[in-house]
């Protein structure tokens, strides 16, 4: 390295220290840095359930002659589902916890009517038909572990149509709830 | 800024004083952060409203960034020419060591140069988004020519959540970022 070069490094280094550079003479030189990267994942558990109403509206079934039917009791379809189940809605579960088991929960916040009760109201996970009727206790619907990513569980609905059923028009409110242990 | 001044003072002292000796000589500098020690990124995702997120893949921005750059890095590379350039280029690479976890990998972190947003949840990072790697990749090449070079870069990083990673230990998981600077 010629001489005069000596002083003109000292000088950049000198300054580089004072402004946390690092330098060199190229070619040769290699640069260095490092930036020091933290992740944290919290465990966590989700619950998304879709917020449109589920409808029954037996003048749609009056109108097509379902409504009422040959014999009681009769089971009917929802006129009008939800934008991810056009039978019931939409429920779906996040967990990413490999160690922690969640439980999903589902009730109903009462009656319709004196002769319109909650438990003529059914759900089943969507697609498998193993209706049971809603009450007002907390009842477990499913259960698991790590779902990697959103677990659908999607519930169909059904209405179960009985004979002394008089008119009516209330709605009810059905609830989910999501824990894990 | 004082090696704006002290160079210059360098440059025409020597070549007042020894005319006859000059030869080309490319100094090159580096600065993450302007230089600030300790530099860290954090992404942390209990911070964000948006965990879990509606949909799988998603990509979040640092919890926390560094002084000079909120979203991620930032860098600034020169190239000072003295009596003219020794190389014809200097190269900007960066890769990632080790994989912060057996479920997180470097790739999962992506680094872009040009201003973009990031991806929506649900969909895979596009270019300009770039994944991290175990091994060095190109951010730059700059041409050199006869004079001096000032480059600043605003590398903003992402993390990617995939469905399958798992929570961390509270403390979080690290990896370390490296990035080079030379020429050729």
């Amino acid at each position: 390295m010629k001489k005069w070069l000596i002083p003109v490094i000292i000088g950049v280094w000198a300054v580089s220290l004072n402004a946390g550079l690092s330098f060199g003479i190229a070619p040769g030189a290699t640069l260095n840095d490092s930036v020091r990267v933290h992740i944290v994942i919290p465990s966590i558990i989700g619950l998304y359930v879709s917020t449109d109403s589920v409808v029954f509206d037996f003048n749609v079934y009056v109108s097509n002659g379902t409504y009422p039917p040959s014999s009681f009791p009769a089971y009917y379809d929802p006129t009008t589902g939800t934008a991810e189940n056009p039978n019931g809605v939409g429920v779906r579960v996040f967990s990413n916890s490999p160690t922690y088991t969640w439980h999903l929960e589902t009730w109903g916040s009462g009656d319709f009517s004196t002769t319109v009760t909650l438990d003529q109201l059914e759900y089943s996970p969507r697609g498998a038909a193993t209706w049971s009727s809603f009450s007002t206790t907390q009842t477990e619907i499913a259960t698991g572990g790590k779902t990697g990513g959103w677990a659908n569980n999607d519930q169909d609905y059904r209405f179960r149509a009985e004979a002394d059923d008089e008119p009516v028009d209330a709605g009810v409110y059905i609830y989910y709830r999501l824990y894990a242990n | 800024m004082r090696y704006k001044i002290i160079l210059p003072l360098l440059i025409v002292f020597f070549t007042v004083c020894f005319p006859h000796k000059v030869q080309a000589i490319s100094i090159i500098i580096l600065s993450v952060d302007k230089g600030n020690s300790n530099v860290e990124l954090t992404f942390d995702l209990g911070n964000s409203p948006d965990f879990p997120p509606p949909q799988l893949p998603a990509c979040y921005y640092p919890s926390q960034g560094t002084q000079t750059n909120s979203k991620g890095i930032y860098i600034e590379v020169r190239v000072i020419n003295i009596f003219g350039q020794s190389i014809s280029n200097a190269y900007l690479d960066i890769k990632a060591y080790p994989n912060p976890s057996a479920s997180v990998t470097c790739d999962q972190i992506y680094w872009t140069i040009t201003p973009t947003t990031l991806p929506s949840p649900g969909t895979e990072p596009q270019p300009p988004w770039t994944p991290l790697s175990l091994n060095w990749d190109n951010v730059d090449i700059i041409p050199i020519g006869r004079r001096s070079i000032y480059r600043e870069y605003y590398m903003d990083m992402c993390f990617k959540l995939e469905s399958d990673d798992e929570p961390t230990p509270p403390s979080g998981i690290e990896t370390t970022i490296y990035i080079r600077f030379y020429g050729l």
